[in-house]
């Protein structure tokens, strides 16, 4: 076993590109799979059908109204948004670890989930940005999210630049000072059912997600995946050291500036969906650095695939485990990702590259 | 002037808050000289160089490499034509010798520009030269202390640049690995100023040498013509006899 995943190793790492095309058919398969499997089984074939007719507009009066309804308006938005929360969630946690150089880094350490936490209790408990109807726990979340990395970031900025370990003790205290807040609303809720509903956000969850909350997660995946792919050679010029990135031609400013302001979005934005699913910007990272060692033109194309297929099967046991009940899915990514997180720090002696 | 100069250093001076670290520094190197800078702990050499390469900015004075300002030139220009090699052995990131190398090909690089095949045959050039060729896929993180500066080495090679900047690139390593790399470097024919701490190295490899002390340049000269026993007691308060034989010069610490 271990030397299989040895050998799978070093192939991953000569032939990422080949890798990334099996993973993207992986992905695909996955995605049309993963519509068909819940409390009620579709087949591959009819939801392969389905979604045919629908995209192109072919005949598919032979699939009952009912089926049509389940595959296009209740599984296939979930397992889209399940895909990119997962890619998201992965990417920020690369960028994360590469900015702030700590294994411990993953897409909350700034503070985001705490500001996104505050922002959505006050929509649920006291009924905050009921202007924005439907969409409200999501638009408090957001500006939660964005208010929490606003404060970090000023209080971090010394001068023209921002140091890593200045934003990790900053995210540090913004997180614990938000939380308390949120926890503070919380415990003045006037109905238990608000907080109920809270910590069911709070553990995160994709079911019952509807097209249009797709929008703004499908705007700024795409871009945040392009913009961080732009950066893999500074990026890892910046792993040999900050005098080092600067010798190496490295623009350290403008770098890390991107690379905040491309976290903040794609972790607000998914946050605001998805609640805060946790472990996966760790977890995943660390997994394909281990795999294929650190250089971001390989860690980034295969975290965002890997953290989309990790996540829509999760997803899969969410609905399945306990059918037709729900399992809030930020409980399903620690249960599996910290076994295989474990297995992998014991059995691929992996430590962030640190010698054991 | 016989030759060109590529590196001008005028009036240099920086300052942390009100500590003035640099006084009015002026230094110049001459296309294929090999010129050192020495002088006791604090006494700003690696500060000077950090100026050099952009990690420090001064407060005031120029800096000209090959003619243009330094202080024009974005960290990119730059890269193009000083090549550092510092220590840095305090990566946690898993990376092999290649991809350690082939960074020095960054500063030419557009945004996803691949490795072009010349690329990767200088990448593999300078790895023979340093005599790594045996680790081309090791991990980085494991070589010892020699062995990585002779990567960084290769690096700093591949990115191709008139100037080599050495930042007391040999401090912890053992005599032979210390001789390994300036033996190297002395052979590649490039432009060098370095910081070094050891005298006998420092005469050994250097044409010219700058004395630094308490931020200012003491005295400059060839090693033979300024390293004497008064210098070493002002320096470093040590006594010592100091021979010159056949050009070369011998330190005896009491």
């Amino acid at each position: 076993m271990l030397t299989n995943m040895k050998k799978l190793s070093v192939y991953a790492k000569e032939n990422t590109t080949l890798c990334c095309i099996v993973l993207g058919v992986i992905l695909l398969l996955s995605v049309i799979l993963c519509i068909g499997i819940g409390p009620v089984g579709i087949s591959f074939d009819t939801v392969w059908n389905v979604m045919f007719g629908k995209l192109l507009g072919t005949d598919i009066s032979a699939v009952a109204e009912n089926t049509q309804n389940i595959v296009w308006h209740l599984r296939t938005p979930r397992v889209l948004l399940g895909a990119m929360v997962g890619a998201g969630l992965s990417l920020a946690g690369v960028a994360m670890q590469a900015l702030t150089k700590n294994p411990l880094a993953d897409p909350y350490v700034l503070g985001i989930s705490s500001g996104a936490y505050f922002g959505a209790t006050i929509a649920i408990i006291f009924g905050g940005f009921a202007i924005f109807g439907l969409f409200k726990v999501q638009t408090g979340a957001f500006l939660g999210s964005m208010l929490a990395i606003t404060v970090v970031y000023a209080f971090s900025r010394s001068g023209r630049s921002v140091t890593p370990i200045t934003l990790i003790l900053v995210g540090m205290a913004v997180a614990a000072m938000f939380g308390a807040f949120a926890n503070f609303v919380v415990y003045n809720a006037p109905d238990d059912t608000k907080i109920r509903e809270t910590s069911f956000w709070l553990l995160g969850g994709i079911a019952g997600v509807q097209w249009t909350e797709l929008i703004p997660i499908a705007i700024v995946t795409g871009p945040g995946i392009i913009a961080m792919s732009c950066l893999s050679a500074p990026l890892n010029a910046m792993m040999m050291g900050d005098g080092a990135a600067v010798t190496l031609g490295v623009n350290l400013t403008l770098v890390r500036n991107i690379l905040i302001v491309v976290t903040a979005i794609l972790t607000g934005v998914t946050v605001a969906v998805a609640g805060c699913i946790g472990f996966v910007g760790l977890v995943i990272p660390h997994i394909v650095r281990s795999l294929v060692g650190a250089d971001h033109r390989k860690v980034i194309p295969l975290s965002v695939l890997i953290g989309a297929i990790f996540l829509i099967w999760v997803d899969v046991g969410a609905r399945m485990f306990d059918a037709p009940k729900e399992i809030p899915i930020g409980i399903l990514t620690s249960m599996i990702g910290a076994p295989l997180f474990l297995w992998m720090l014991k059995a691929r002696k992996y430590s962030f590259g640190e010698k054991a | 002037m016989s030759k060109e100069t590529v590196l001008n250093i005028h009036e240099l001076e920086y300052a942390v808050r009100d500590f003035k670290i640099l006084k009015k520094v002026s230094l110049e190197v001459k296309k294929g000289e090999f010129v050192g800078v020495i002088g006791p702990n604090g006494s700003g050499k690696s500060t000077l160089l950090k100026n050099i390469y952009k990690v420090a900015v001064p407060d005031r004075g120029k800096i000209y490499v090959n003619g243009c300002d330094l202080a024009h030139m974005t960290n990119r220009q730059m890269a193009r034509e000083i090549a550092v090699v510092a220590q840095e052995n305090n990566t946690n990131f898993d990376f092999t010798v290649e991809e350690v190398v082939a960074m020095g090909r960054y500063p030419y690089k557009r945004m996803m520009e691949p490795l072009s095949d010349s690329d990767i045959a200088a990448v593999q050039q300078m790895v023979r030269t340093v005599e790594m060729e045996d680790f081309l896929k090791s991990s980085f993180l494991n070589l010892s202390g020699g062995e990585k500066q002779r990567v960084l080495i290769a690096r700093a090679l591949v990115q191709d640049t008139g100037l080599i900047i050495l930042d007391e690139p040999t401090n912890h390593l053992d005599i032979g690995s210390q001789i390994r790399t300036l033996q190297l470097m002395k052979n590649s024919g490039k432009t060098i100023l370095a910081a070094l701490h050891d005298l006998g190295i420092a005469s050994k490899y250097c044409d010219r040498i700058y004395v630094m002390f308490e931020g200012k340049i003491l005295c400059k000269g060839k090693p033979d013509e300024i390293i004497n026993a008064e210098l070493i007691e002002k320096l470093y308060g040590v006594h010592a006899e100091v021979f010159g034989h056949h050009g070369r010069t011998f330190i005896d610490y009491q």
